[in-house]
């Protein structure tokens, strides 16, 4: 009850503040930001896989959401509009990317000594959280990104972000069943992938 | 029910969203399956796991770096049709743009020194107790009386005054140590590098800031007639200030003034209190480290004119001038190891925060 009455509270003034966005307020903007800031930019960074590209995503994404406020009309939930802009802003920006030439960090460089797994300087915040959980969470992480792009994009949405099912369909122009089914594949698939290193941490 | 039947409905069955017929039907497969049972608990597994994906922090300024862009964008927006004022042209067509910034410097400083010497501001109207009210944060507190009077052009010079004020300087806050009641917070100045005035040939401003009593629109009041800092900021280098906010004995905000042009400013900077303190904040959310480590700070900031930031680095770009090297650690050593506040100094900026030790 008390939970309820919360949510509807914030989701009002989240409406206040999203009203004062539309007027050009900057403030109220700023405070928009905020709020989305976080997930907006986990999103991205587990989409493109790289901090430098998630940067990008995440900063056009909500300008884009600055210049667009106007035509909201929360006929959809605001979040549901916000990652149709997000989801649209990194299919774009990763077919601009794609004739650049991407490295895959998976990928092993040939030397004359043999072949050594590509090294990349980690450049994240380091979490202080104890080794088994980083372990675990690079699992998980790396098996999402095997995930077919899509997949991906709804495990993240739905998991990641904790959108419902019809949230996900109306962001992704896809009728409800289609997602279900899909997102039951994702978790299928996923578990196929960790099967042989969850054991490790049971 | 046949193995692959029951796999197929295993994400419903575990969120309890098949009808009763169904989801018995998999239980009772599950009872009998050894194999199917290994399977949902390996699927329970990950989408645990996947529920508490860990998130990542995204880069200190981008919350500022979007803000930015989002104004210019606003700012653009509205002086779309407006041309070029003729003084800007004359100015772009005879001084080059190194020398401009030199004599930018010189005018600011003769206009920041005026300003700091003419006696009737607005702070010094509204701590008379005269009007204690501030009514809005777009309030224009004009210097130049004449702006006052009442002709149709002055009417619209006092209307772009009044726009551009909201414009010209922002102000963010970022809430970074201490509790509800009392609270380190570390106020972020920026110049606007779109807004201007067509008159004015420089993009530097003095602000100064006070303590608020705010309790309501209608009461408020400078807590002391002194501002807690007062100083210049420039286009391009976004000042960070600390400020302590003691909320014990009711509710305080900031009131932030600044010059430009010739005109005074002012904006009421609300203060958060709802949030709950960072919760790995190297301070103890009781604030007597917190008040120690403020007065000591106020003081390297007016000795040395150092800001000093709590928290993460979020603009390494807020000082031209350095600190003076070892003796300045030397002292903030002494002073904050004993508190067990770890603490960074680079690039001019005194960072505090347990993370950060380990950068040293």
């Amino acid at each position: 009850m008390c939970a309820q009455t919360n949510k509807r509270k914030s989701a009002h003034d989240e409406n206040i503040v999203i009203e004062r966005c539309k007027k050009g307020d900057l403030s109220a903007f700023d405070e928009l930001v905020r709020r989305y800031e976080k997930p907006v930019y986990n999103f991205a960074y587990r989409m493109a896989g790289n901090y430098d590209d998630a940067s990008d995503i995440a900063s056009e994404a909500l300008i884009k959401v600055f210049n667009a406020i106007g035509s909201f009309r929360g006929e959809a939930s605001f979040t549901t509009w916000l990652y149709r802009i997000v989801t649209n802003v990194y299919l774009d920006h990763r077919k601009r990317r794609r004739g650049r030439g991407d490295v895959s960090l998976d990928e092993y460089l040939e030397l004359d000594e043999g072949s050594v797994p590509r090294q990349v300087v980690d450049t994240a915040p380091t979490p202080s959280e104890e080794f088994e959980i980083r372990a675990r969470n690079d699992v998980l992480m790396r098996a999402v990104g095997e995930l077919p792009e899509y997949q991906r994009m709804m495990v993240l949405l739905f998991h990641g972000q904790g959108l419902s099912y019809e949230e996900i369909a109306e962001i992704m122009s896809l009728p409800i069943g289609t997602v279900k089914s899909r997102l039951n594949r994702a978790r299928l698939a996923l578990r196929e992938i960790l099967k042989p290193t969850l054991e490790l941490f049971d | 029910m046949i193995c692959d039947e029951a796999r197929d409905l295993f994400s419903e069955y575990l969120r309890g969203e098949l009808d009763y017929g169904l989801q018995s039907g998999i239980k009772d497969h599950l009872d009998a399956c050894k194999q199917c049972r290994a399977d949902i608990a390996l699927l329970e597994q990950t989408w645990t796991m996947l529920d508490e994906m860990p998130m990542v922090d995204p880069p200190a300024d981008l919350r500022h770096n979007v803000v930015v862009q989002a104004a210019r964008i606003k700012f653009q927006q509205e002086n779309l049709l407006k041309p070029k004022s003729a003084l800007l042209s004359v100015i772009d067509l005879i001084i080059p743009d190194k020398q401009r910034w030199g004599m930018a410097a010189i005018a600011a400083t003769i206009i920041f020194a005026l300003f700091l010497k003419l006696p009737q501001t607005a702070i010094e109207h509204f701590a008379g107790g005269i009007k204690p009210a501030i009514q809005s944060s777009e309030r224009v507190a004009p210097i130049d009386k004449n702006i006052a009077s009442n002709t149709a052009k002055d009417r619209k010079s006092a209307w772009l005054g009044r726009r551009l004020a909201r414009n010209t300087l922002w102000v963010s806050v970022d809430r970074r140590l201490g509790g509800n009641d009392k609270m380190l917070c570390s106020v972020t100045l920026t110049v606007n590098p779109e807004a201007f005035l067509p008159n004015v040939g420089t993009r530097r401003m003095g602000v100064k800031m006070h303590l608020l009593q705010n309790s309501g629109a209608k009461n408020r009041r400078l807590l002391t007639d002194d501002p807690i800092w007062q100083g210049a900021v420039a286009e391009g280098t976004p000042l960070m200030v600390p400020v302590i906010l003691d909320r014990t004995g009711g509710p305080i905000d900031l009131l932030v003034t600044w010059n430009y042009g010739s005109r005074e400013y002012s904006q009421v900077v609300f203060i958060p209190s709802t949030e709950a303190a960072v919760p790995d904040s190297s301070a103890n959310a009781d604030m007597g480290d917190c008040k120690n480590m403020y007065s000591f700070m106020e003081a390297v900031a007016s000795q040395y004119g150092v800001p000093v930031v709590a928290g993460l680095p979020v603009c390494r770009r807020s000082l031209s001038a350095k600190p003076h090297g070892d003796n300045l650690k030397e002292i903030l050593g002494s002073a904050l190891n004993p508190a067990g506040l770890d603490w960074l100094l680079s690039d001019g900026v005194i960072y505090i925060d347990k993370a950060l030790a380990a950068q040293e």
